[in-house]
């Protein structure tokens, strides 16, 4: 079972910023574009480890992860199945986790 | 016709002028709270605060509004003299601090306003650690190095917060945490500047509502500034958009944020109870998972400091919540603050 780890500070950018391209450079829309879509694509398990950056603004984290169901990507059962974030603030996960449940509530209903 | 004799002009002209002297008289009697003593000089009132009684608020504003007139619509040199002021508080530091930036902006011309210092020592110590006098509204623009001192995060400006949220928290953890500034701390700070920058970026200066030529020579512009006292630090975030109570019945419709208001008992639709509508918004679950959470996030920071106080301005409504007491305060002030001012504080461990 291939397993892919994504650090986002080290990957990415260590102060991820804004929602969309206008935004800024390193964006939710870029990240979720960029890595987390083939890495979900192409492996059986994605690992986002969160640790490292200077912080992160709700919108980058809905757009990155909520977006996956919003923009119908994947389906929830598969982000689920497929997606595990690893953070020392227990505050992201679960915020993470409702953004992503968020958005299919809103899709299905 | 009667043939007008040269005296008669003269004598007119005594008369003319003896009307405008009275004239006069009687509107520099009438308008106490700023003097134009000499020519294009306007003088501050002795209190520069918005978090006092309607007065003094007003008061701050009208001189605001003022030197602006003075400075935009009648193109005119003004001297701002504070040499009476001897209460200043920040948030009205930072307004009056954008509003000078704003007229240089507007003007093209950074000579257009002068300042004469206040003479009160202290204040014009703290005026002078916040960047007051330095005509440095372009801080960030010019990407000058920007020095702290003595607790202070000087006044900055900038439009786009991707390129200044590192300098932002440098400064914040120079100048209140002596460079070592705890992770958690600086994770929440940087969530509630991203959001509260990135919040004016997208809705601000929405073109439906603000000048256009304006928003062109501005820019989607944020104005910020910081001080620790004792335990606390305090951030002030000001920006010179329509405003929250403008722009919230575009994000939702009119009926949800009716529902919400009527939910916790409130029919009308006034400037603070936008402001508290847009707080609900973003408590809520609304279907638009994407918008309103920027207000929240630095409410939900103000809600683990046993001493966070959250102040919104926005227009002409005023919105206090006090965590200590749990208490939301929201009020109606007859003039307008012209854009969203919000200040917080964090605690410093």
């Amino acid at each position: 079972m291939s397993t892919k780890v994504i650090n986002i500070a080290d990957d990415f950018s260590t102060k991820p910023y804004g929602r969309y391209p206008e935004d800024g450079d390193f964006n939710g829309e870029r990240f979720r574009n960029e890595f987390l879509i083939p890495a979900i694509r192409d492996n059986e398990k994605v690992i986002v480890d969160l640790d490292g950056t200077r912080g992160y603004g709700s919108s980058f984290l809905d757009e990155a992860f909520g977006g996956l169901i919003r923009e119908s990507v994947f389906s929830f059962d598969e982000v689920k199945r497929k997606l595990e974030i690893k953070s020392k603030f227990e505050s992201y996960i679960e915020e993470i986790t409702s953004y992503i449940q968020e958005a299919n509530d809103n899709l299905s209903g | 016709m009667k043939k007008t004799h040269p005296e008669d002009i003269v004598y007119q002209g005594i008369v003319i002028r003896k009307h405008e002297k009275r004239r006069l008289r009687k509107r520099r009697n009438k308008v106490k709270t700023f003097v134009r003593s000499k020519k294009n000089t306007i003088t501050a009132p002795s209190i520069l605060c918005l978090y006092s009684k309607n007065k003094i608020y007003n008061s701050t504003i009208l001189f605001i509004k003022k030197f602006a007139k003075e400075v935009v619509q009648n193109k005119k040199k003004v001297t701002i003299d504070l040499s009476n002021v001897n209460v200043f508080t920040a948030a009205a530091a930072l307004c009056i601090y954008a509003e000078i930036c704003r007229c240089k902006l507007l003007r093209n011309d950074k000579g257009c306003i002068k300042l004469i210092k206040p003479t009160n020592a202290e204040i014009k110590e703290k005026l002078t650690k916040y960047g007051f006098f330095s005509y440095s509204c372009l801080y960030a623009d010019e990407d000058k190095e920007i020095s702290t001192e003595d607790n202070v995060i000087p006044c900055m400006s900038g439009e786009h917060g991707d390129k200044y949220i590192d300098t932002v928290l440098d400064l914040i953890n120079e100048a209140a945490f002596s460079g070592d500034i705890p992770e958690f701390t600086e994770q929440t700070l940087f969530r509630s500047l991203s959001e509260a920058m990135l919040n004016v970026w997208h809705h601000a200066y929405d073109g439906d509502f603000v000048d256009k030529d304006e928003v062109e020579k501005i820019g989607k512009r944020w104005w910020i500034m910081g001080e620790r006292i004792d335990n606390q630090l305090y951030i002030v975030i000001y920006d010179r958009g329509a405003g929250v109570p403008v722009t919230l019945p575009k994000k939702y419709k009119k009926e949800m944020i009716l529902s919400v208001l009527q939910k916790i008992s409130i029919m009308d639709m006034n400037d603070s109870n936008m402001i508290l509508a847009a707080m609900e918004l973003g408590r809520t679950r609304t279907g638009k998972s994407e918008r309103g959470k920027g207000l929240q996030d630095v409410r939900r920071f103000v809600e683990i400091n046993p001493s966070g106080t959250l102040r919104i301005y926005s227009n002409k409504g005023e919105y206090l919540y006090r965590n200590k007491s749990k208490e939301e305060i929201t009020k109606n002030h007859g003039l307008s603050i012209k854009g969203t001012l919000i200040q917080w504080n964090v605690k410093i461990h």
